[in-house]
């Protein structure tokens, strides 16, 4: 099982170029919207097609533009699950199911597939009297009875209501589990991306800036672009000062960076909002400490997010404290704070 | 009362409308999956300019086009011994070419109106282009293609100008309702002309109604 795929597309000034290779891995592509995450799925599935490249699908030649194959969508065995599920609305979820079953096979693969996704229930509803969980499983049904070697999910949760999202993903995280293919998954959610699988990629402006492990690239992102997309709210240019310190210009302070830090190499030095912390003791010896003014604080349910400005610069931090701990009582705007960024929390970056 | 024009308008109303309805169906197929922007374009003006323009130049048109000393109608009359022009023929091509664009315009309407993921959903899941047609975009078009073809059928009914034009006036031959009427207030018979415009209208008003009762019916599958 595996699926290859390095493709060149050109649409109008937007220049796609992806290439990876997965080999019995989930793969996750992040991107922002416009990257061309959608765009590579497309044409894997056959929708778009490359200007030059290649698409292996277990050995089956799905696409080569120097032999000039370019196999049509309906024999490539690819599924797509597209963002809005596009069930076909004139027909009931059993039809829809079975569209594409021959006409012997029908009811093994209506039983099958109606109790792998739990929807025998629904079979004789159009999709309009379906929730949105419920259609994305009868769509994934129907996929399933398609028996494709490849599935892909177009963002497959975004047009969910939040509270639904957490339940339906998992059960189709466990749902999934039973598919014998390649999965790709394309999300901006990072938190989605995190829990489908191992393998990651992330696309920029239709380039694959960053391929491998989700645990190893959350935690080094390597760019500045892969650690916005990752989620690092707080980025700033570095100049070093002496061996172990650097100054970080955008926010006007030096720092303690730690052993991963290369001179000729990182120019940028990140940390994430939740990875700053408040410091309330006098304590001296804690490293990178710098006091600030709150400028503004967002309450959410669980947490609290703040902007903090020190003065110096106008750059300004996010901070992301948990709630209702004593270490975070009395926070108020336009307070004077102490905050500390861990050495060891720091990530270090470069530019592409 | 001499119902001969309503015999002859429902006539020809019917014969142009299955003309119609699927020339209509076929054309705008073809221009929706054409690839070509500026063939479509074309295309669309040609298929379209029948509803923009007058009927009488358009009636004025199949005239140089048909008649007995053009090159297409004297092939016609001379191979095959057909003259269209001043014959019931000319009744249903006047009401054919006037009544086409509408039909092509909501058929064309109902094929772009289509979730675009739908077909490549139908596509990505195995099914062939004609499987698609007959499957996903013939049904979900329909309301439009119903509400088209009586919109058509009415309009083909209604035809005057382009009638007069190439099919003329003759009693019991070519003269539809919309020219009976003329035909009975040019001669100072109003009384006469009011049956004939309550029958049209009447006709008129059933095909409306028909239209929104399919597209009510049909409705709840949208969504």
């Amino acid at each position: 099982m595996s699926l290859l795929v390095d493709i060149e597309k050109k649409v109008g000034s937007f220049c796609l170029k992806t290439k990876f290779n997965t080999k019995e891995q989930w793969l996750g592509i992040l991107g922002a919207s416009g990257s061309g995450k959608s765009m590579t799925l497309k044409c894997i599935a056959g929708i778009e097609t490359p200007d030059k490249g290649r698409i292996v699908l277990n050995d089956r030649i799905l696409f080569d533009s120097e032999k000039g194959i370019n196999l049509p969508a309906r024999l490539r065995k690819a599924g797509y699950l597209f963002q809005n599920y596009a069930l076909f609305p004139h027909m009931t979820a059993r039809e829809n199911i079975l569209v594409s079953v021959e006409k012997g096979r029908q009811k093994e693969v209506l039983e099958r597939e109606a109790a792998r996704f739990q929807i025998e229930t629904l079979l004789d509803q159009r999709p309009a009297e379906l929730s949105g969980g419920q259609q994305q499983r009868v769509a994934l049904a129907r996929i399933f009875a398609s028996e494709p070697e490849v599935l892909m999910l177009d963002e497959p949760f975004s047009a969910l209501d939040e509270y639904m999202k957490e339940k339906i993903f998992r059960e189709m995280m466990d749902t999934l589990q039973s598919f014998q293919g390649e999965v790709l998954m394309v999300s901006h959610s990072r938190n989605e991306l995190y829990e489908f699988g191992e393998k990651l990629l992330i696309i920029q402006n239709g380039l694959t800036i960053l391929e491998g492990e989700k645990k190893a690239l959350f935690e080094q992102p390597v760019y500045v672009e892969a650690a916005i997309l990752t989620g690092c709210k707080n980025i700033s240019r570095i100049r070093k000062v002496s061996d172990c310190i650097v100054e970080a210009i955008d926010w006007g302070i030096t720092l303690d960076v730690g052993e991963h830090y290369q001179e000729n190499i990182h120019t940028h030095i990140g940390i994430r909002a939740h990875d700053i912390e408040r410091v309330i003791t006098r304590e001296k010896n804690i490293r990178n400490k710098m006091s600030g003014m709150v400028k503004k604080i967002y309450e959410r349910p669980f947490e609290i997010d703040m902007l903090i400005e020190n003065g110096k610069s106008e750059h300004i931090l996010w901070c992301k404290v948990p709630k209702g701990s004593i270490k975070n009582a009395n926070l108020e705007e336009d307070k004077p704070i102490t905050i500390c960024l861990p050495p060891e929390k720091l990530i270090y970056l470069r530019e592409r | 009362m001499d119902i001969s024009p309503l015999l002859i308008s429902l006539k020809t109303a019917v014969i142009a409308i299955i003309i119609t309805f699927f020339t209509g169906i076929l054309l705008a197929h073809r221009v929706v999956v054409m690839k070509s922007e500026k063939m479509k374009t074309i295309l669309d003006g040609i298929f379209t300019l029948p509803m923009v323009l007058p009927p009488t130049v358009v009636g004025f048109l199949l005239l140089c086009l048909f008649g007995v000393k053009s090159p297409v109608g004297k092939i016609l009359f001379q191979s095959f011994g057909i003259k269209i022009v001043f014959s019931f023929a000319a009744t249903v091509l006047a009401a054919v070419v006037i009544s086409l664009p509408l039909m092509y315009r909501s058929a064309r309407g109902a094929f772009e109106q289509i979730d675009e993921n739908l077909i490549h959903a139908a596509r990505t899941l195995g099914m062939t282009e004609r499987t698609i047609f007959w499957k996903i975009v013939m049904p979900l078009s329909m309301p439009g293609i119903v509400s088209g073809g009586i919109l058509a059928f009415a309009r083909g009914l209604g035809e005057f100008g382009a009638t007069a034009m190439i099919a003329g006036n003759i009693a019991g031959k070519t003269r539809t309702l919309p020219l009976a009427i003329y035909t009975k207030v040019s001669a100072g018979d109003m009384e006469g002309a009011w049956f004939y415009v309550l029958v049209i209208s009447l006709v008129s008003f059933i095909a409306i109604a028909l239209i929104n009762y399919i597209s009510r019916k049909w409705r709840k599958f949208y969504k």
